[in-house]
């Protein structure tokens, strides 16, 4: 792998979708016959690559300049506000709908299918506005960014250097970016409901809501706070650097192994409130239930066992 | 004089951009790649950033001022670009312009001198 071939990867990454491979080949011709010449020069092949890529300048810097050539925010910012805009856009609306249907399905009244579709659709203008919001709150922070910090650190001597550029991670040392993102805020949401909001998974019954798990559940809740912490704090990791390396790979499949045993503990331990399963004859919801953690654990260890020999395997 | 020098280094790049696309497209008439365009305004004094005339070769494309085709002939392709007629006849009126821009500014300079 070249140092071609790891800049091309990064301009590649940045450059907006329409017209992104003809961008990329007409720039990797006119960086080779650019290296032809430095080599023609005297140049070794690896000096030419460093030369013609510094030459050419920061990958960020490339694809603003082939998205706009009128800059309102940072330069080298630009190609991250659409990725950053994109996820803002996807998630926040989520977000705010999941938060509103539990604060309302959480209130102890019976709601009927249509009282919730309804709801849902009264939803829909607090999700457009926070996103606009958002969107807002983000250009002024760039703004910002740029008339008072950017500038000033643009005029100290930042030299761009190719052969810090990181190596293109193979299929199996990739970040999905949209992956990474859910992680973190489904591992989010799952620690709020656990421990903010338990009482959300009751039995709702006769327009009454009982708790379905008991005290030996929430012994058992620092180890599954620590597991779920644990794996944000690698997909954090992961969004930062845009990369796994085998280092965060292994903690993963440690941290997924521990999840898995966590489950089956879960499965074998009575976390459920027994008075409220025996009066309203539901002893089949813990069976269910455990039934559910079983495979769970076991499809755990089995794809994250998997996933890990891949990522072993592969080259990074 | 470190303030001055970032000022007149600003203006001197406006002044210079403002000039670029109608060098580009002088240039044009014949089919040109975005690296052998870089050594031919090199050649001629205009030293322009890469990083500048392949975007602007793209963006001036995209306006239908150019036509874009993929030389697959040889052993490397290449992207080579020419004027259209569109591209032809804004040149026409870009350099009528800067003729005319050029004389009000000499005589503007002339008036400062006196």
């Amino acid at each position: 792998m070249t140092y071609l071939d790891r800049y091309l990867y990064r301009v590649k990454k940045l450059l907006p979708k329409k017209d992104k491979e003809d961008t990329i080949n007409e720039l990797e011709s006119l960086l080779l016959e650019q290296i032809d010449d430095l080599k023609a020069n005297g140049l070794s092949e690896e000096a030419a690559e460093i030369e013609a890529i510094k030459e050419m300048g920061e990958p960020s810097l490339v694809a603003a300049n082939y998205i706009s050539d009128i800059p309102i925010i940072a330069r080298e910012v630009e190609p991250y506000l659409y990725v950053v805009m994109k996820i803002i856009a996807l998630v926040l609306p989520i977000g705010i709908l999941i938060a509103d249907l539990i604060s309302y399905l959480s209130e102890s009244i019976k709601r009927t299918t249509m009282e919730i579709l309804i709801h849902i659709v009264a939803t829909l203008p607090h999700m457009v506005m926070g996103v606009i919001t958002a969107y807002g709150i983000l250009f002024v922070v760039l703004l910002v960014n740029k008339r008072v910090i950017h500038d000033e650190i643009s005029k100290q001597d930042r030299e761009f250097n190719p052969e810090k550029l990181p190596k293109i991670p193979s299929k199996e040392y990739d970040v999905k970016l949209g992956e990474t993102i859910f992680e973190i805020i489904g591992g989010s949401f799952f620690i709020y409901i656990l421990n903010f909001n338990q009482g959300l998974i009751s039995i709702y019954f006769d327009g009454n809501q009982y708790p379905l798990l008991n005290d030996h559940f929430n012994t058992l809740l620092p180890f599954i706070n620590i597991g779920v912490l644990f794996g944000i704090g690698i997909s954090i990791f992961h969004l930062f650097y845009q990369r796994k390396t085998i280092y965060s790979g292994s903690a993963k499949y440690l941290q997924q192994l521990y999840s898995a045993i966590i489950l089956f503990f879960l499965a074998s331990a009575p976390i459920f409130t027994n008075d409220i399963i025996s009066t309203y004859d539901l002893e089949i919801v813990p069976v269910i239930f455990k039934v559910l953690l079983i495979i769970g654990g076991i499809g755990t260890v089995i794809g994250s066992s998997v996933q890990f020999i891949k990522l072993l395997l592969a080259k990074d | 004089m470190g303030k001055q020098d970032d000022i007149l280094n600003n203006l001197q790049q406006e002044l210079r951009k403002g000039t670029l696309v109608l060098a580009v497209l002088s240039q044009l008439f014949k089919p040109h790649y975005g690296y052998s365009l870089v050594e031919t305004l090199n050649d001629k004094g205009l030293r322009i950033d890469q990083n500048t005339l392949y975007p602007l070769l793209r963006r001036l494309d995209k306006k239908g001022l150019l036509e874009a085709s993929w030389d697959t002939k040889e052993a490397r392709p290449r992207k080579y670009y020419k004027l259209s007629s569109l591209g032809k006849d804004v040149f026409d009126q870009l350099k009528k312009e800067f003729h005319t821009q050029n004389k009000m500014i000499q005589l503007l300079l002339e008036e400062d001198q006196q």
